[in-house]
């Protein structure tokens, strides 16, 4: 050990001087957990939830159908048992994630928390994605339900084949981006230790930068497009 | 039996925190932004300690496995602040502030220089140069960052170059 490193190691000791090993520390609260990792947990459980919530809002507007099941009624249904049978695979599968850390090198272990993430990531931005897409879906097809006559307006039959496509690819793309954010934020702590992942890493940054805005504008062009049909066929 | 092995497990916990604890406040605090809280870190340093003891069979020192996962859930710990930040300003180097200068006298500046030049390095770069400090050599450093020993000592000295000259430029501003 040289002289300079010994300088730069005795600052470091002065500078944590303060922070002492706790003798008495209370074991960790495990429901508790804060990272990135637990949070996502919590949040696909939630999201699973809210899905399966959606038998008991059609429980309820059941006696409000009852006489009216036309088509739209059944896709209605259809989709509130599509939403609940997802929001059941969605807590099944989150409960099988491990919450420990990889017991390996840090090296070896980003490269395996990036390998699996990366491997989840498709379906979770797609069921995460389908929310408010099938909240969006029901809610058309209930209104064409209990309001026949309005079937035959072009702007409902946008709305129905167009409306709810178009915010599950577009909310999807948003959950791939957040989900992404976070991959490369471990891609970047990678890099210290292998070149090619410093290479790969500015790349995704460069597309990660356009792609944010290109998510923003196109929700906007949605929602505008939303209102001016609206308001057209008002 | 399984109160027993809980028992144990809690022993074991405890003795190992009781002798190596200090390294949760010390990464919480090189993996927190100046002025904000690092105790959501150092809690989660310390749960994933407590919840990989399982995996931990004394094969390497207790402390490189400390180091390990204490590292590991700092590199992959994200604030929520981060969510609305644009991607490309993930990478910390070039985007964190100096902390304001401390009121006490050199010794004291040249401490906060040594944090200020720490938190300017690369968040991967930063757990390495955390490992020169504490007094790992380099064999340590490759087996807690799972590279070679050869390229552990070239990284460490470039990073000790980086922070020298840091702290130079601070010293001549």
């Amino acid at each position: 050990m040289n002289s300079e490193q010994d300088d730069l190691r005795e600052l470091w000791l002065q500078e944590n001087a303060g922070a002492v090993s706790p003798t008495k520390a209370p074991l960790p609260d495990a429901a508790a957990g804060r990272s990135e990792t637990a949070r996502l947990r919590r949040r696909v459980r939630l999201d699973g939830w809210m899905k399966l919530l959606v038998l008991l809002v059609l429980g309820a507007a059941l006696p409000l159908l009852a006489g009216r099941m036309n088509a739209a009624a059944w896709a209605a249904v259809g989709f509130s048992l599509l939403g609940a049978v997802l929001g059941a695979a969605q807590l099944a599968w989150s409960s099988g994630w491990s919450g420990q850390n990889t017991p390996l090198p840090l090296a070896q272990g980003l490269a395996s928390d990036l390998d699996s993430w990366r491997r989840r990531r498709p379906a979770l931005a797609l069921l995460l994605g389908a929310t408010p897409a099938l909240a969006f879906q029901i809610y058309v097809l209930a209104y064409l339900a209990l309001n026949p006559g309005s079937s035959g307006k072009l702007v409902n039959l946008i709305f129905l084949v167009a409306g709810g496509p178009l915010l599950w690819l577009l909310a999807s793309w948003r959950q791939w981006a957040r989900l992404d954010a976070w991959l490369l934020q471990i891609e970047s702590a990678l890099a210290a230790f292998d070149e090619q992942a410093a290479a790969r890493c500015k790349r995704a940054r460069k597309r990660a930068g356009r792609r944010t805005t290109l998510i923003a504008a196109l929700f906007l062009l949605l929602l505008l497009a939303g209102v001016v049909l609206y308001w057209l066929s008002r | 039996m399984g109160e027993v092995a809980d028992r144990q497990r809690q022993e074991i916990y405890l003795d190992l925190v009781g002798r190596h604890g200090r390294i949760a406040p010390a990464v919480a605090r090189l993996y927190t932004p100046p002025g904000e809280d690092a105790a959501d870190l150092e809690q989660e340093i310390r749960l994933q300690w407590w919840r990989s003891l399982a995996g931990f069979c004394g094969r390497s020192k207790a402390s490189t496995w400390m180091y390990q996962v204490a590292l590991h859930t700092a590199l992959t710990f994200q604030r929520r602040r981060h969510r609305r930040l644009r991607p490309d300003s993930l990478d910390h180097a070039e985007n964190v502030p100096d902390p304001a200068p401390p009121p006490g006298g050199r010794e004291d500046r040249r401490r906060s220089a040594l944090h200020g030049a720490l938190a300017r390095l690369a968040p991967g770069e930063r757990a390495l140069a955390y490992l020169m400090l504490e007094g790992c050599g380099p064999e340590e450093v490759a087996e807690v960052a799972g590279i070679s020993a050869n390229a552990a000592g070239v990284r460490l000295h470039r990073i000790r170059a980086r922070l020298k000259a840091m702290l130079a430029g601070k010293e001549e501003g």
